[in-house]
């Protein structure tokens, strides 16, 4: 495309369909589109799977889901389960089956620096293994990061784990009838706990402990 | 003393159009499919729904309510409850409080609804696809240098929300990343 000196700008544009998701100079943004363009469709349209925002590791064969929005430090508590010994399952998705359990969507790491700007670190990096077949959900723990906060949880009961849950569910505006299905067994029967925690690790041994 | 919903017949009804209800133990949710809101409500506050056949009195829900959840259900409950119901738009009629609890403020509601226990009706707007998923948030996006742009979408709830449809990029020869279009 000519700029106004004449000199040729080349631009990546990225379509869905007849929709234009990007159009830029640069490259890794076009691939960064794309990839969450692709994660968001699978997400949302995977057949007998629930996509739940959420970090993810297994531990003695129960899976500790970590539900929460983007930066609420998922992944930096997910980093510090996995240097505790957990395996890895995932730090965006918590991907559940019609059985309750959930599977690995293992993609590396995201962790951000203190200028904000992410790294893709592989688990391995950290000290973790990768975990490969389903696990059953063993606790959900909702810990959002507060600088100087202490680890005080409180148990929550199904109904509200179901809330929790659901405000991070990709699909649930568009198939509420059968996430509520879905997460209703599941909350009935799983510990969950809810508070705001400081330091990554504290909260971590916390977790290992309690879900035994 | 007033006890009337604004319909004139004080006698609430529970809505039941539009909603997708699940039974916990202890727990009811239900899913507003015309407002995207979900609903917790409590062991007193789910039986006190489920008594609001538009027939029964105050008394007769208070009683109802009681056997459902087996527990007694004094008045100032069923007044408690169906204030909280009729903010959740879970009655088919909005419920008018009666003239002599109409000065009742919110931390009197508040300080009796802990000591009764189990009125409480949790709520939360569900989320898009697009608002559950990974996002950049516009803060972190426009501290970031062009090269770091993430190329995610911005998110539009909690502070500093994006507009919708945005994703943190490169805009021009902006040094720092923008959340644009």
């Amino acid at each position: 495309m000519g700029g106004a000196s004449g000199a040729v700008r080349r631009f990546h544009l990225l379509y869905a369909d007849a929709r234009r998701l990007v159009r830029t100079t640069e490259r890794h943004e076009a691939l960064a589109v794309l990839e969450n363009h692709l994660t968001q469709a699978v997400a949302e349209m995977a057949p007998q799977r629930l996509f739940i925002h959420a970090g993810v590791v297994g531990w003695n064969g129960k899976a500790i889901v970590v539900p929460g929005p983007s930066h609420a430090g998922k992944s930096t508590l997910v980093a510090a389960l996995l240097a505790a010994g957990a395996t890895y399952y995932s730090d965006e998705y918590a991907v559940l089956d019609p059985r309750g359990r959930v599977h690995a969507f293992p993609r590396p790491l995201q962790l951000r620096d203190a200028r904000e700007v992410a790294a893709r670190v592989e688990p391995e990096e950290l000290g973790g293994r990768r975990g490969l077949g389903p696990l059953p959900v063993g606790m959900v723990a909702v810990a959002r990061y507060d600088a100087g906060a202490r680890w005080r949880p409180v148990r929550l009961t199904p109904g509200r784990t179901l809330l929790e849950l659901l405000s991070n569910t990709i699909v649930a505006r568009s198939q509420p009838e059968a996430v509520m299905a879905m997460l209703r067994s599941m909350v009935a029967r799983v510990p969950s706990f809810k508070g705001r925690r400081g330091e990554a690790k504290e909260t971590a041994a916390w977790l290992l402990e309690a879900v035994g | 003393m007033s006890k009337k919903t604004k319909d004139g017949s004080g006698r609430p009804r529970q809505r039941r159009d539009g909603l997708v209800v699940e039974q916990l133990p202890q727990e009811t949710l239900v899913y507003d499919l015309e407002r995207h809101k979900a609903h917790c409500l409590g062991v007193v506050a789910a039986a006190v729904w489920e008594a609001c056949d538009g027939k029964r009195s105050m008394a007769e829900i208070a009683a109802s309510a009681g056997r459902r959840a087996g527990q007694t259900v004094p008045l100032d409950a069923v007044w408690l409850s169906l204030r909280r119901l009729s903010r959740a738009r879970l009655l088919a009629t909005p419920v008018a409080l009666p003239a002599a609890r109409v000065g009742t403020s919110r931390r009197e509601w508040l300080k009796k609804a802990a000591a009764l226990g189990g009125l409480s009706v949790l709520s939360i707007t569900a989320p898009t696809a697009a608002q559950a998923a990974t996002c950049t948030t516009q803060t972190t996006c426009t501290g970031l240098q062009n090269r770091f742009c993430t190329g995610a979408p911005c998110c539009t709830t909690g502070p500093n929300p994006a507009p919708p449809g945005t994703i943190c990029k490169k805009v021009g020869n902006q040094n720092m990343c923008s959340c644009a279009p």
